[in-house]
């Protein structure tokens, strides 16, 4: 969808929507709105709608954030432990791996 | 004109077309080397052992050593690292084999295995105190560990050690002759000390990627772990299946009084550190040849055992995986234990009657015959079930005897070891842990083994000289081993029936084929006489004999279905106007199994008579009990653990190719990518100014909603 073909109303409902499905352990909603909207909400010339996109954007973006933290501490956690967690390791994988611990 | 025209275009178009025509580039790059054997994983429940690559294969830099010196200049100076060693067998130690790879250098092993290379004096991969823990001393602190002498001396433990990189060995002379003189003399040889030679290097790719990891534990773990669509094994447990003949054949519904087996024993595997190379001639093979032999003796005079009440039975049998600590003989044990030997019980069916521990009266079994100690065997006692009871001990006493006695009248010598040492690593061990009863184990050693290849791939037939060219020479060792088996029949005849029957003798020429057929050439014609239609093809593939490997569970081990047939026709009875088709047990009556041969050649024809074979010969599970038990404790150390590695259909491959230097490989990367950068650049700018060369028109018509979604 080509946001310049969209009224700004639209546009805000949008953005509302992917920000509040995002909640719903959705993290990538949240990432594609602070990427599609960016533009919307920091760089276009203001508009009525925009303060309030901006606001979904910008809690957008620290969602998106806290999120890959999250996902990166987790990766280092299980990548580092698994061999030491044994069953449990092998338990959260879906691919075993072949040939190594 | 025209016509020289067309003559220049078929020129042209022929020289394309002989150039570009299909070689594959990878064919063009790579030499394979076929005639190899890998080192591979195997798992107990602690530890991994044996070989494994990277999943892509490991690549060195061939360098063939020849001395010691070679391979302090590849620890110390060499520099085109790393390297894959070409060696001969006897520089393959333990000793050079870590400071090698200790040297960071290395990327992988090749060891020359030809049948005209030179052998170590002493070699044997297994420990200096073979299955020890397993065993009936384990923890004893008079006879553990061996604290009496070591079994095995030569020893190296070189099969228990966990390598982190390839080792293969190299079978076919053609492609060693390769590797040393168009690889390694050719690109790689310094052309004088301390000058190495320039790139291109002759470089091989081993690849020996294995499935499983860690430990047993692990691997039956991921086993079960399946999510994946194609589930793949990780580890499967050794194991297979022992033989076993009770020639009294005594149904379940009779009475079987207590101490009235003795069971007459050798064990069937042995192994090595390379895949298909299990030759195992006096590890094993005499033993079980002794055995065969023996029960072929008894076989002909047994009406005189089985019809006589007041007889004591005898049950032969033949443990498989004893090389991996007592798989087949513990789970006897426990079979016996749980009353299912030699088979579970059927209600409505007639079947054996089940063997206890306490049936046994006696237990002899063979172990190592080739290499007599100056011509002498030696009988084994256990010391803790000698000195515990006088009943006992004066039935190993009476029982040692009469086969040394029996032994002097075919001019074989028998000694007795010295009491007040432990037995050698044997099956018995594994019965004598539950229960006492007079049991003896007769061998070729005194102290410790006379066969200095124990467990390796250099216990070959010559080493005991039971090699032959042709089937129908007896070899010295046929003779020595036939005087064997007759001594073996006659005193368990003499301990069965208590009458000493002189002529019962084993017949030489048996003990000469089964030896042929074992050792040298499986498609010889007894093998042949005693095989059904179905099994016939894998017999004649090719000469090269079965492996004594136990294998894993799940695969058919063909030394097992041989020896099975093998006991069917020497301790069975031929069954008379019975045809292939109706060749089978009746269905409520269990106690004979039968088996269809097809029999010899009939002289001057193509045609075989085939015969149904009667007999009380069967197969009992030689898995160990740990893989069956329920929530079985894995570091218990009670049974055998062993697993071997699974590993995909292209996980095993030896192949040779040139290397270039790290600087031309960088200056190809590099010149690859500004040859792709320039692309992108010219590319853009052709595109950026496309409307000088193309007219072009704009569309004016917006996109509809569908295609922009």
């Amino acid at each position: 969808m080509d946001l310049k073909r969209v009224s700004n109303e639209d546009k805000l409902s949008l953005c509302r929507k992917y920000y509040v499905g995002g909640f719903a352990m959705l993290p990538f909603l949240w990432f594609v709105n602070s990427i599609w909207f960016f533009k919307e909400a920091f760089i276009h010339s203001s508009y009525d709608e925009q303060k309030q996109i901006r606001t979904y954007v910008i809690r957008s973006i620290i969602g998106t954030v806290v999120w890959i933290a999250i996902l990166i501490t987790w990766v280092v956690v299980f990548q580092t432990n698994r061999v030491s967690w044994g069953e449990l390791g092998d338990r959260l994988s879906f691919i075993l791996p072949r040939g190594i611990a | 004109m025209a016509a020289t025209i067309d003559v220049a275009h078929v020129i042209t178009w022929s020289i394309l077309i002989s150039l570009v025509c299909g070689v594959r580039v990878s064919n063009k790059t790579y030499v394979e080397i076929d005639g190899v054997s890998a080192c591979f994983r195997r798992f107990n429940a602690t530890h991994q052992i044996g070989c494994n690559s990277k999943a892509s294969g490991d690549v060195g830099v061939v360098y063939y050593v020849e001395t010691e010196e070679d391979i302090n200049y590849i620890i110390k100076t060499a520099n085109q690292a790393p390297y894959a060693i070409l060696m001969g067998p006897i520089l393959f130690t333990l000793t050079n084999v870590q400071s090698l790879w200790n040297s960071g250098k290395i990327s992988g092993m090749m060891v020359i295995h030809l049948d005209k290379t030179p052998i170590p004096d002493t070699f044997s991969p297994d420990n200096a105190c073979p299955s020890d823990q397993y065993g009936l001393y384990h923890g004893n602190s008079d006879y553990g560990s061996c604290t009496k002498g070591q079994w095995n001396p030569h020893g190296n433990s070189m099969m228990f050690q966990d390598y982190a990189f390839p080792i293969f060995i190299l079978k076919n002379e053609t492609e060693v002759d390769y590797l040393i003189h168009d690889c390694f003399e050719k690109f790689n040889k310094p052309l004088a000390k301390g000058h190495p030679r320039d790139y291109p290097l002759c470089a091989v790719e081993l690849k020996d990627s294995m499935s499983g990891s860690k430990d047993t534990v692990t691997c039956v773990r991921r086993n079960s772990m399946q999510v994946s669509l194609n589930p793949e094994t990780y580890c499967d447990p050794l194991g297979d299946n022992n033989i076993v003949a009770p020639l009294k054949a005594i149904p379940s519904t009779e009475d079987y009084p207590p101490k009235s087996v003795i069971v007459a024993a050798a064990r069937m595997d042995t192994f090595s550190m390379f895949e298909n190379e299990y030759p195992g001639a006096d590890s094993h093979v005499t033993g079980i040849v002794g055995l065969l032999a023996a029960a072929e003796a008894i076989g002909k005079v047994k009406e005189r055992i089985v019809n006589n009440t007041n007889s004591k039975d005898i049950l032969f049998a033949f443990f498989q995986g004893e090389a991996f600590d007592y798989i087949g003989s513990s789970r006897v044990v426990y079979d016996m234990v749980n009353k299912k030997f030699p088979e579970e019980p059927v209600s409505g069916e007639t079947h054996i009657h089940p063997i206890d521990l306490h049936h046994i009266s006696h237990f002899v079994e063979v172990n190592q015959l080739g290499q007599r100690d100056n011509g002498k065997l030696w009988i084994h006692t256990d010391p803790i079930s000698f000195s515990s009871n006088k009943t006992i001990s004066d039935e190993v006493d009476d029982m040692i005897k009469k086969i040394t006695d029996i032994g002097g009248t075919v001019d074989l010598n028998l000694g007795r070891a010295d009491s007040s040492k432990p037995l050698p690593p044997s099956s018995v061990q594994r019965f004598l842990k539950k229960r006492k009863f007079p049991a003896i184990v007769i061998t070729d050693h005194q102290a410790s083994y006379t066969n200095k290849y124990y467990n390796s791939r250099f216990d070959r037939p010559v080493t005991i000289k039971a090699n032959s060219t042709d089937y129908d020479t007896i070899t010295e060792q046929a003779k020595q081993l036939t005087k064997v088996a007759t001594t073996l029949a006659r005193s368990l005849f003499l301990l069965a029936t208590g009458e000493n029957d002189t002529d019962i003798n084993a017949d030489v020429t048996k003990v000469n084929h089964m030896l042929y057929c074992f050792l040298t050439n499986k498609s010889c014609d007894l093998f042949q006489e005693i095989i059904d239609k179905d099994n016939l093809n894998s017999l004649l593939e090719s000469s090269t004999p079965y492996p004594f490997y136990v294998g894993v569970t799940n695969t058919d081990n063909h030394v097992t279905s041989l020896t099975k047939r093998l006991l069917s026709l020497y301790t069975g009875d031929k069954q008379e106007n019975v045809t292939e088709s109706n060749c089978n047990a009746p269905a409520k009556y269990k106690v004979y199994g039968y088996t269809w041969m097809q029999g010899a050649l009939e002289p001057g024809s193509t045609n075989r008579e085939g015969s149904c074979i009667r007999s009380t010969v069967s197969l009992t599970s030689a898995k160990s009990p740990a893989f069956d038990i329920t929530d079985y404790d894995w570091h218990s150390g009670e049974y055998s653990t062993w697993t071997e590695s699974s590993w995909r259909q292209d996980a095993i491959s030896v192949r040779v190719f040139l290397i270039p230097s790290e600087q031309m490989e960088v200056a190809l990367l590099c010149s690859g990518l500004a040859i792709l950068i320039i692309s992108l650049a010219v590319t853009y700018f052709i595109n950026k100014k496309s409307s000088i060369l193309f007219k072009t028109f704009q569309n004016s018509d917006p996109p509809t909603e569908n295609t922009r979604i």
